[in-house]
């Protein structure tokens, strides 16, 4: 879809309505610094990116651009809008409030999001960012044009759905159960497998259970056998109550869970303070080394000192997670033996609180290990599950220990059934955890299928992404190879392309050969000019890609820093690549203007001239001519001198190219050295020639002298030499003078244009290769008559 | 492009052969997922929540053959 008008009002640069026609053509649009031509570049980029311009966001512009996108002098009661017409006649037109906020309507859905502006449009500015941004900008540069985003979005919603099934499972928690159940069937069974603790377990069910039918599953039978147990030991005597509730107590393994927490205490700390050291000592100076980091080369590394490279230098962070990995451990270590630990202190507490132990605790109230009652009943145990110091340990130790072994001793008298009964409750204890476990075991094993499933998924993803951007990167590059291979024939650098580097996901960079050697930093080494050429070419490159949509694209004041050599092929790249596109070039180069307008003129391109800015209440407007006459006219009533040079300054040019075009045999040098000559050169070797080269077709279809135009050339050339040989003037006398002589500068200029076709001369050749004309051929030059 | 799959599939495929092993159920579950909400947009933590235990859910609902006691 092309575009036929872009329209501005109050926009940018523009007050009232102001429109590039481009009646669905390319175009190469003339206009001085400051002109204006780039607001309708940001009406696009306005349309393109959802109401911002990016060479805008300062923080002066207002949270919406609210400052910066209308213009200031916009009258009271005037609106700000702009318009983009298609050539298919649909449009969109917006209007922005005074809030910045704004309001489109038309075809909106078939542009906003569907164009991607950097495909669409290229400023100078931005062909410098995308070569000097990093690896991952280009990356995001580029990613629209790969295809590639729902993907993208894909990997990293699945990475994170990884981390959410992990919590949500309780992976870390039902583990942590697992190791705790493993202790204490180890504690009970040894190493008895499955069977063998069913085959006890169906002894003790029939022992205890007779009565009742067996259940088939291991978890029903622990549930009878712990009932069963519970009503034998509720029918013992009171005596042998104390004396089991005593033995429970005494045989709390408190002593091994204390040291259990001190271990894992100690190993953390082991592993934490090397790692805090270590991580305080890479991260301090990261923070000032990461501005300066480049995307590639080589670091000093802050950990030891070294030169490594980037790559490497990644290698050491990912180092660092393995170490977190390790410390994770430890530290869910540390917290399963804080809840045993916790669990055996508030199951002393519960024993000994018991009723059947009051006579006990009357008995011990008196003696020494009163403090060590007291100690029990102040503790909080529960709070040991979070927060466990050295402090609370050593107090365990002292007073809790005690209490277990006057439990422990004064229990050994219990009698064997009694102890036989709890030995069983203990047994049936322990089964009811193992068979609990295997369920458990099942449920991590599943969340651990699921987690590798997703994050094999991730994986796979990143894979595809991978292989799909290496041959859309593979294809662009062989583009940019060939472009610029046209911009720059004949010279040094040579397989010039994009990549993906292999040791970093998200990141595209650009690769080439100078001189036969591999370059890596390209933003680094590159001269200015050959960084924006490369810019130039990576963008049409990406832009060619649009070729089946017959998207417009956009090109302002790129060719900025390009010398006229390579200036000059654009041109022929532009034809190549983009003949059938709609191409709007910006400039505000006038020479290079001058020489695309001579070079292209005969094709299907338009050229447009903006008049120098005045003030933002004029606004933007346009010259009637497509030369560029009126720079030097708005300097008239100031400054006549400077208007009149300024219209030399362009004939200069105008007349250089003229001359080439007509072969006109004249020791001429390179355009960069053009400056020797003088348009009074030009203008009299032209003239000459033209007496018997320059023809018009008369009435009678019969071709002469093309007297018209010799008159207008000599008169300029006339004009030229007596402004350059003027005495002082005063400003009275200059501006007539310099009026006449810009008029006559472009009339002389005009007269290679046919009035008829519009066209100018020096595009067909017809009648042989002795003639060029003009396309309805009404106006011809014949080669080397001179 | 480097293969005719559309990346779904071809995703899927390159997992499997990452030794990813789930029950029918919970691939064609992904596959939907992959197919909606997990290509068009950043999930936010509610959907990602849900979306996590839906998954928890079938994975529960259809063992596999893989994680039954052998
Ligand atoms: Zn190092
Ligand atoms: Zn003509």
């Amino acid at each position: 879809m092309r575009i036929k008008a872009i329209g501005l009002s109050w926009f940018r640069g523009a007050a009232d309505p102001v429109s590039l026609e481009l009646a669905c053509k390319s175009m190469v649009v003339y206009g001085a610094n400051a002109s204006g031509k780039s607001s309708f570049v940001d009406a696009i980029e306005y349309v393109l990116n959802g109401g911002r311009i990016s060479h805008l966001a300062h923080e002066y512009s207002g949270k919406r651009q609210e400052n910066a996108v209308p213009n200031r002098l916009k009258p009271h009661g005037a609106s700000t809008k702009l318009s983009i017409k298609f050539c298919d006649n649909s449009e969109i037109n917006t209007e922005i409030n005074e809030d910045g906020s704004s309001k489109s309507s038309g075809v909106v859905s078939s542009v906003v999001g569907v164009w991607d502006y950097r495909r669409t449009v290229l400023r100078q500015g931005e062909v410098v960012d995308f070569i000097q941004g990093t690896k991952g900008d280009k990356y995001s540069a580029l990613l629209p044009l790969l295809g590639l985003h729902p993907m993208e979005v894909a990997a990293e919603n699945l990475r994170q759905l990884a981390k959410n099934i992990e919590s949500l499972s309780g992976l870390q928690q039902l583990k942590a159960i697992l190791s705790q159940a493993a202790a204490k069937r180890k504690g009970a069974f040894g190493i008895m497998s499955d069977k063998e603790i069913l085959e006890k377990l169906e002894g003790l069910h029939s022992k205890y259970c007779a009565d009742k039918v067996a259940k088939k599953d291991a978890l029903s039978r622990c549930v009878d056998l712990a009932e069963a147990l519970e009503t034998r030991i509720a029918q013992l005597s009171a005596d042998h109550r104390r004396y089991l509730v005593l033995r429970t107590a005494g045989d709390l393994e408190l002593k091994g869970n204390v040291d259990a927490v001190r271990t894992s205490s100690v190993n953390l700390a082991g592993a934490a303070d090397p790692l805090i050291a270590q991580k305080l000592s890479v991260l301090e100076p990261t923070e000032a080394l990461i501005d300066e980091l480049p995307a590639e080369g080589e670091v000093k590394c802050p950990a030891c000192g070294q030169l490594v490279r980037v790559d490497r230098f990644r290698e050491h962070v990912k180092l660092e997670f393995e170490r977190l990995r390790e410390i994770r451990e430890t530290f869910n270590q540390r917290k399963v033996a804080m809840g045993t630990l916790c669990d055996t202190v508030r199951s002393l507490k519960l024993n000994l609180d018991k009723s059947e132990l009051k006579s006990w605790r009357d008995e011990i109230a008196n003696g020494k290990l009163k403090e060590c009652l007291a100690h029990l009943q102040g503790l909080n145990a529960d709070a040991l599950r979070t927060a466990c110091t050295e402090k609370d340990l050593q107090g365990i130790q002292d007073k809790l220990l005690p209490l277990i072994d006057a439990a422990g001793s004064a229990s050994v008298e219990a009698p064997p059934d009694a102890k036989r009964l709890q030995e069983d409750q203990r047994v049936v204890e322990a089964a009811k955890s193992t068979f609990e476990a295997t369920e458990q075991a099942v449920e991590v094993k599943r969340a651990e299928a699921l987690i590798a499933l997703i994050s094999a998924l991730e994986q796979a993803t990143r894979d595809e992404i991978r292989l799909r951007s290496k041959a859309v990167i593979s294809e662009i590059s062989d583009d940019i190879r060939k472009m610029w291979a046209i911009l720059h024939p004949l010279e040094a650098i040579e397989d010039v392309g994009l990549y993906l580097p292999a040791d970093a996901d998200k990141a595209i960079d650009i690769r080439l050969k100078f001189y036969g050697e591999e370059l890596d930093s390209p933003r680094l080494t590159l001269s200015e000019g050959y960084r924006n050429g490369l810019g130039l070419c990576i963008f049409l490159a990406m832009a060619k890609r649009e070729a089946e949509n017959d998207r417009p694209v956009f090109l302002d004041d790129v060719v900025v820093s390009l010398d006229r050599d390579h200036r000059g092929m654009i041109v022929e790249l532009l034809e190549k690549y983009f003949g059938g596109r709609q191409i709007v070039i910006l400039t505000h180069d006038r020479d290079w203007y001058t020489e695309l307008r001579q070079q292209l003129g005969g094709g299907d391109w338009a050229f447009r001239a903006l008049l120098p800015y005045e003030n933002p209440k004029i606004g933007i407007r346009w010259s009637h001519k497509v030369t560029t006459f009126d720079d030097a006219r708005a300097q008239l009533k100031h400054r006549p001198d400077a208007a009149a040079n300024d219209a030399r300054k362009i004939m200069d040019v105008e007349l250089a190219l003229i001359a080439e075009r007509l072969q006109i045999r004249l020791p001429y040098l390179r355009f960069d050295r053009n400056d020797r000559r003088n348009a009074h050169d030009f203008l009299e070797r032209i003239v000459s020639d033209g007496r018997r080269c320059f023809e018009k077709r008369t009435e009678e279809g019969q071709y002469a002298i093309h007297e018209d135009a010799i008159e207008a050339l000599t008169n300029a050339g006339r004009l030229l030499v007596s402004w350059a040989n003027r005495g002082s003037h005063t400003v009275d006398v200059a501006l007539p003078e310099a009026m006449k002589l810009i008029d006559a500068c472009e009339k002389a200029i005009e007269s290679f244009k046919c009035a008829t076709c519009g066209r100018g001369i020096g595009f067909a050749d017809a009648g042989g290769p002795e003639w060029t004309q003009c396309q309805c051929g009404e106006i011809r030059w014949r080669y080397g008559k001179g | 492009m480097p293969n005719d799959l559309d990346w779904i599939t071809a995703a899927i495929k390159k997992a499997q052969e990452r030794g990813a092993t789930a029950p029918d159920a919970v691939w064609t579950q992904v596959e939907a997922l992959l197919r909606g909400r997990l290509s068009e947009g950043q999930l936010s933590v509610l959907e990602r929540e849900r979306t996590a235990r839906l998954l928890i859910e079938r994975m529960a609902q259809a063992p596999s053959k893989a994680e039954e006691p052998q």
